[in-house]
């Protein structure tokens, strides 16, 4: 099945690069984010099996490829009405991009093996990369050759990362046992709970793999380049890219943290490291938010907050782990109905910045009230359920004993939470001539599914469906 | 001989934190591209099957001891800058901090010493990472941060070949996928990076703000 939808990819970009006819290629990527849904149902019903040796369906994967598909869709969807009547050449190249790095994004999910994960976390540099170069300004260029760069040099790093977990699992294990000799998770978490190879490559290579995918996840010290990134992408692929890529970042840094659970002095270490990198994404994020105007960088510095709050959930372990699940889960969706819906804001009012918006509630209601829901869901205000997920974390904080890493997330969360609200809820009330505005551009139908998406993160704030611990149970424990 | 290669790789990245000229660093990735080709020739033993030697050995010599040094000089002359910028840290602060960054390779090499991956290639291997961020940091000109990622490049191949038959072959797909986002790079840098900025300095690249 994986084959298959490697060839309809191929097709399809084929079917978009062809026409020229702006219609008939926008039908065409339509068609290709439609059978990935279709691929992520079957994936659902086909969960634990594994397709071409080096991919397996298990719930973690599968759960993220179904957010990505949905994400994706509707990424796609604003995009025709997003980039308008622009030159078919550069829509084309932005449609095969965002096809391209749904492609590599699902060899991220999906890849049992790390030097798999490695592969395809590269490929999405470049596919990245495609979309932000989108309007050739100067500017794009920057944030282009920055995305490129500093992605190429993590990932190199975190290849080395890899090469030295090889060394783990070329090695016998403490009591004389067969070295696994292969790089699958699996093999992985196998040979070093066994006490295989040196504990300080396994410790280098963990800091290596963190460092090298911290652009792709933005998290500290490489997410300045996500950020830029985001800044430059015409913003529904900016959605895709803080939802989708973010949760590819977590899946491929997750799995790699999973390995290192069956040594407890591992587990210690990483911990430590986890609680350092979160709390110095947190400190990154509090600052950068008070100074940015730009309404698509907030919620780039926002997703650094949440990614560090991920980090700090699994820096706790026990709970922690289940929150920070739970937590890239709703971010996925919180974050992409956010930046979708300011693509509308920008639209209309010709500019990203804060500055130059206001009256939002009157120029556009639903619009407006997507935007309400999006703050109280980033902000962590009840019923959003980043409120239960961000709880766990600091009662957890709490119960380890960590002060020294409590207090001052808690002061940085309260940091954000006022950067947020004096920066967005201008946008909402402030007095504005709109006169002068695109009413064209709103998206009713857009904001509805948009809304829909964020009252049902609400949804699972309120209530503790027991199909949903189940699931974030499979995926932290499977 | 083996030996010999890896000391000679060692110094070509001491030279590199001294030197101040491009033609220089293009010369110098060149020959460590050469060296390698030594080193794999030498490193993959009779554990490893004929196809992948000649493939490990093919793209050593064609990306890395022939290509990338081309690419390299291809900008070189037509950008028309031959040196680092004077604003760039000098000489002999980048040689002292070379020299610290080969004592911390050796050091935690000598802390660890493994005899899996063989200790000296992961010092080496440490050492060109370090020198890579190094240049990357120290130098004003996005020339010499194109350097410093083939250097980190260089020196995960290194540390790839220490592992040598032990690892499958997806390392070494792995390997090539990294090289060819090197050339890529390149390519980006003479197309479009090359001719918008003339002087090649990243202080012009400081447009995107908060």
């Amino acid at each position: 099945m994986l084959t298959n939808l490697l060839i309809i990819s191929l097709v399809t970009v084929l079917l978009v690069v062809l026409p020229r006819k702006r219609v008939y290629v926008q039908f065409f990527a339509q068609i290709f984010f439609l059978v990935q849904v279709a691929f992520a149902a079957w994936a659902v019903l086909n969960r634990g099996t594994t397709a071409l040796a080096y991919f397996t369906f298990d719930t973690l994967g599968v759960t993220y490829y179904v957010l990505m598909a949905l994400m994706g869709w509707i990424s796609c969807w604003q995009s025709s009405r997003y980039l308008g009547r622009e030159p078919l050449r550069e829509s084309k190249i932005y449609l095969v991009s965002l096809i391209a790095l749904n492609v590599a994004l699902t060899g991220v999910y999906f890849a049992n093996d790390i030097t798999v994960t490695w592969i395809f976390l590269e490929a999405t540099t470049l596919a990245a990369a495609g979309l932000t170069y989108h309007r050739r300004t100067m500017r794009s260029l920057e944030a282009t050759w920055k995305y490129v760069f500093v992605s190429s040099v993590g990932i190199a790093v975190a290849y080395l990362g890899v090469l030295l977990l090889g060394t783990v699992a070329s090695s016998e294990a403490a009591g004389g046992a067969e070295p696994v000799a292969d790089l699958s998770y699996a093999g992985l978490t196998q040979a070093i709970a066994a006490g295989a190879g040196n504990t300080l490559y396994v410790k280098l290579a963990f800091l290596f793999i963190l460092v090298g995918y911290s652009s792709k996840l933005e998290i500290f010290p490489f997410c300045t380049v996500g950020i830029d990134a985001n800044h430059s992408a015409p913003t529904p692929a900016s959605a895709f890219i803080s939802s989708a890529l973010v949760g590819g970042g977590f899946v491929a840094v997750f799995r790699v943290w999973k390995t290192m659970q069956g040594s407890a002095a591992l587990a210690s270490w990483t911990g430590h490291v986890l609680l350092l990198v979160g709390g110095l994404s947190l400190l990154m994020a509090a600052v950068y938010l008070g100074r940015t105007r730009n309404l698509k960088r907030l919620a780039a510095y926002s997703t650094v907050e949440n990614s560090g709050l991920m980090m700090l959930g699994l820096g706790i372990g026990g709970l922690g782990v289940w929150a920070a699940v739970l937590h890239s889960l709703a971010h996925t969706l919180i974050k992409g109905s956010f930046l979708l819906q300011i693509s509308v804001v920008g639209k209309m009012y010709g500019s990203y910045k804060a500055a130059r918006s206001g009256n939002y509630f009157r120029a556009d209601p639903l619009g407006a009230l997507v935007v309400v829901c999006c703050l109280i869901a980033l902000i962590a205000m009840p019923p959003s359920v980043l409120f239960r997920t961000e709880y766990l974390i600091l009662t957890g904080l709490l119960a380890g004993g960590l002060w020294w890493v409590l207090v001052p997330a808690a002061l940085l969360l309260v940091t954000v939470i006022y950067w947020l609200c004096v920066k967005l809820l201008p946008l909402l009330s402030r007095p504005a001539d709109l006169s002068k505005i695109d009413k064209t551009a709103r998206n009713p139908l857009l904001s509805a599914v948009l809304l829909l998406l964020v009252l049902l993160t609400f949804a699972a704030g309120i209530w503790q469906a027991p199909e949903l611990v189940g699931l974030v149970d499979t995926m932290v424990n499977g | 001989m083996l030996l010999l290669f890896i000391i000679i790789y060692a110094v070509s990245l001491m030279y590199m934190a001294v030197t101040e000229r491009f033609r220089h660093y293009a010369w110098l990735v060149g020959l460590q591209g050469w060296l390698l080709m030594g080193i794999a020739l030498v490193q993959l033993g009779p554990g490893e099957s004929w196809s992948s030697k000649i493939f490990v050995v093919t793209e050593t010599l064609l990306f890395k001891g022939i290509l990338v040094p081309y690419l390299l000089f291809r900008i070189i002359r037509n950008t028309r800058i031959n040196r680092v910028s004077r604003r760039s840290m000098s000489a002999f602060v980048s040689i002292l901090l070379s020299a610290f960054a080969l004592v911390v390779s050796l050091s935690l090499t000598r802390w660890v010493s493994d005899s899996q991956a063989g200790t000296l290639f992961f010092g080496v291997s440490l050492f060109g990472l370090m020198s890579g961020l190094l240049l990357i940091t120290a130098r004003q000109r996005i020339f010499s941060h194109l350097v410093g990622f083939l250097v980190i490049e260089n020196a995960v191949f290194l540390f790839s070949l220490a592992l040598g038959a032990e690892l499958p072959m997806l390392v070494n797909i792995g390997i090539l996928l990294d090289i060819l986002m090197g050339v890529l790079m390149l390519g980006l840098f003479l197309s479009k990076i090359g001719e918008r900025l003339p002087n090649l300095d990243n202080e012009r690249l400081s447009s995107i703000k908060d």
